[in-house]
């Protein structure tokens, strides 16, 4: 019974992707999309995550986990598994696997759909399982402090080297996509502005008024939150409200710096608590209500399966599908940021060995499906409309009419009007070239759920999903800087000893200074940059991040291959191959490619024959070309790190196999469970 | 109608996902394993709470 079962969801799935790979020329239902990768989640979970477990990591619920051992009744705490794959879920999705997909959409909702899917059961589940298991089996250690006691002092130092850089670029591409969508958006930065005000009342609410009533507190915040998105309408339509609200690229970009900084240093619970509570709690609910309105509408795609972008002419971002749709699209497939995540609250809760499959396997292969998500809501819009809304404003020509033109000749049919129509219909002054993935799935979602939950309310839904965006990204700006901060006082310290106290005022301004103007360096470089910003910096985030992946896979086939599983290493090895010869060829068109609309160098060369025939102002060229440069140093550095990392650990491996070191493990020794099983 | 109980472990599941502090939770764990050690009040406990939650590793995902 069973089998014919799973033969049967098998069917389902494979029939599924079917119908995707065949139907050309018409639309066909998101229902494939969905059916094709649940029906894929469910065999990989079944039966690959089941190997892993069994036969590779030998989980075992007879072995007390550090939850039991070192319960404090705070940080290690034994979870229910249900609960805490809600917590863990909760931390690893974010804005990601949310634009990731949006963007690549400009190849077709295709590639980037098998790569998600495909993707996550072989490579992003893998690692974050991996991970967890191993920080399950070490106290609930960090990757970092695995990469440097089982592979090596200078594995550990490069490790946190390509965190901290990949946290600089990672802000500045998400502050940038929130500034692309809030410039000249008096309804999107009115809401957000309140969100400040919201928190700090909250954040006093806890910690002065009525101490640790967190659920009140948040109760409160949800809804002034909601009545800040009404407000928002009020003053947008306001002619002498409204100009108090709207403002350039620029000064957006210089707020959010202004923000990032006094969040760093201003203590948590005023600002950063209370926005964390508030952003988790709208992102499960926005997920939740998303995969409602999907699943209940069942929209028609309208983009087509591939476009003839995948030769590397798009205008949302250069390059061929191969490497740039596996860069673009990270987080929904593999994310080297999970390992940060699996390897820091979670394995503390984990009340068995066991459930470490559902919650490391199982909640990659939510996310994952948030990601499908996100590139159905890209795939109903109309192909002419997604790209007036994500192609640079200097490729579009600023008027819709121009747009329209442009548009046409990429074979796409889009009318003028309907640019401007549907700018007005969701309270904006315009779309047009707004690019960073956020406004374009904000119109998508707020389509599906206005199908879904009553027609006429599409400005607010609109608006909603803005203020669910921006809302949770501003939120990771605090953190990370924060973060950033430790992290690069603790560097410091290694240095000068008082520079490593984080409690030490004079050193937090200096350190938080250094992290914050490292990304809003590179978000002011993206505010200005004539192509959107876009263009330049994902492919950076996306080469760094998966780069990040590839270290936490090095660690996790060190594990294996240490615990005497080398005949099983493939699992991460096979991973780990794919994303170097993914990132490696990336990193080398960025740098090297004669496309100036690709490569960074050969960018800037055309820049200096531009300021040299006098077309480009001297000092502004100047800039430009200085930018170029450092983008490729940068990939120089994400690459190197990277080689560091694989090669030391590769020949770890070798001096192991060859018996030439002995296998030393340092898990924590086993205890056995009081639970009864 | 759900019982209170019911409602209370809801509540308990709710904070766990948010991350918030579990003083309840926390007492209980105090009289189970350090019987004798004076309680916290519901203040002392949220404020180590805050020192510990925002250590050196991110948390959240970009």
């Amino acid at each position: 019974m069973r089998t014919i079962i799973w033969l049967l969801i098998a069917a389902v799935g494979a029939v599924s992707w079917g119908v995707l790979a065949l139907h050309r020329g018409e639309t066909i239902s998101a229902a494939w999309l969905v059916l094709a990768a649940v029906g894929t989640y469910l065999v990989g979970y079944r039966f690959y995550s089941r190997f892993l477990a069994e036969k590779v990591f030998e989980l075992d619920d007879r072995r007390a986990t550090p939850a039991e051992r070192l319960d404090n009744g705070r940080d290690y705490c034994p979870t229910s598994r249900w609960v805490l794959f809600g917590h863990h879920f909760a931390a690893i999705a974010g804005a990601g696997p949310l634009v990731g997909p949006v963007l690549a959409a400009q190849f077709g909702y295709l590639p980037g759909t098998i790569w998600i899917v495909f993707g996550v059961v072989l490579a992003g589940a893998v690692q974050d399982f991996v991970i967890l298991f191993g920080s399950m089996r070490r106290d609930g250690k960090s990757l970092g402090q695995m990469a440097k006691e089982e592979i090596g002092p200078v594995t550990g130092i490069a490790a946190m080297i390509a965190v901290l850089s990949i946290m600089i670029i990672l802000l500045a591409v998400l502050a940038l996509i929130v500034v692309n969508a809030l410039k000249g958006s008096p309804w999107g930065v009115f809401t957000i502005a309140c969100t400040i005000p919201i928190a700090v009342l909250m954040g006093f609410w806890m910690k002065v008024w009525r101490p640790g009533r967190t659920m009140e507190a948040t109760a409160i915040g949800i809804v002034l939150l909601f009545a800040a998105l009404l407000g928002g309408r009020y003053v947008a339509e306001n002619p002498s409200l409204a100009p108090w609200f709207t403002y350039s690229g620029p000064a957006l970009a210089y707020a959010v710096i202004g923000y990032g900084f006094l969040a760093s240093v201003l203590p948590v619970w005023m600002l950063l608590l209370p926005r964390d509570y508030l952003s988790t709690f709208m992102k499960i609910g926005v997920i939740l209500l998303m995969a409602a309105g999907i699943l209940l509408v069942l929209p028609p795609l309208k983009l087509p399966a591939l476009t003839r972008f995948i030769d590397g002419t798009g205008p949302v971002f250069a390059g061929k599908l191969f490497p740039f749709a596996f860069i673009t699209i990270a987080c929904g497939a593999i994310s080297g940021f999970h390992a940060l995540v699996s390897s820091g609250t979670t394995p503390k809760m984990l009340r068995r060995e066991g459930d470490a499959r559902l919650i490391g396997y199982g909640g990659m292969l939510m996310e994952s499906f948030v990601a499908v998500m996100a590139m159905a809501a890209a795939a109903v819009l109309d192909p002419g409309i997604y790209f007036a809304i994500n192609a640079p404003l200097a490729t579009l020509g600023g008027t819709p009419e121009s747009a329209a033109e442009v548009i046409r000749t990429w074979g796409f049919t889009v009318t003028p009007e309907q640019i401007t129509g549907l700018a007005a219909s969701v309270g904006e002054a315009t779309l047009l070239g707004r690019v960073g993935g956020a406004p374009s799935l904000a119109v998508g979602m707020a389509q599906i759920f206005s199908h879904a939950f009553g027609q006429g309310l599409i400005a607010l839904w609109y608006h909603f999903a803005i203020m669910f965006e921006a809302l949770f990204i501003l939120t990771v700006l605090d953190a990370g800087s924060r973060v950033g901060r430790f992290m690069l006082q603790e560097l410091a310290g290694h240095v000068w000893a008082p520079l490593g106290r984080t409690s030490w005022y004079p050193s937090n301004i200096f350190a938080s200074a250094l992290v914050v103007g490292g990304w809003g360096y590179f978000l002011v470089q993206g505010v200005l940059d004539p192509l959107g910003g876009i263009n330049s910096l994902w492919p950076l985030f996306g080469i760094s991040n998966q780069l990040l992946a590839a270290v936490a896979l090095c660690v996790g086939t060190t594990l294996i291959i240490k615990r005497g599983k080398a005949r099983y290493a493939w699992v991460t090895i096979v991973p780990l191959m794919w994303l170097l010869a993914v990132t490696l060829t990336a990193g080398w068109q960025k740098i090297f490619s004669p496309d100036p609309r690709l490569g960074f160098l050969s960018h800037a060369a055309t820049l200096l024959t531009q300021v040299a025939a006098g077309s480009l102002e001297a000092t502004r060229g100047a800039r430009l070309i200085f930018n170029d440069r450092l983008d490729a140093l940068l990939v120089v550095i994400f690459v190197t790190v990277v080689l560091l990392v694989v090669l030391s650990s590769a020949w770890e491996w070798l001096q192991i196999l060859r018996k030439r070191k002995p296998a030393v493990l340092r898990e924590s020794p086993f205890v056995e469970t009081a639970y009864a099983n | 109608m759900p019982t209170k109980a019911a409602m209370r472990r809801f509540a308990r599941a709710v904070r766990r996902i948010l991350g918030m502090p579990d003083y309840e939770e926390y007492l209980l764990h105090l009289k189970r394993c350090h019987s004798s050690d004076p309680l916290p009040s519901e203040r002392e406990f949220f404020e180590s709470y805050l020192r510990s939650r925002y250590g050196c590793t991110p948390s959240r995902c970009c």
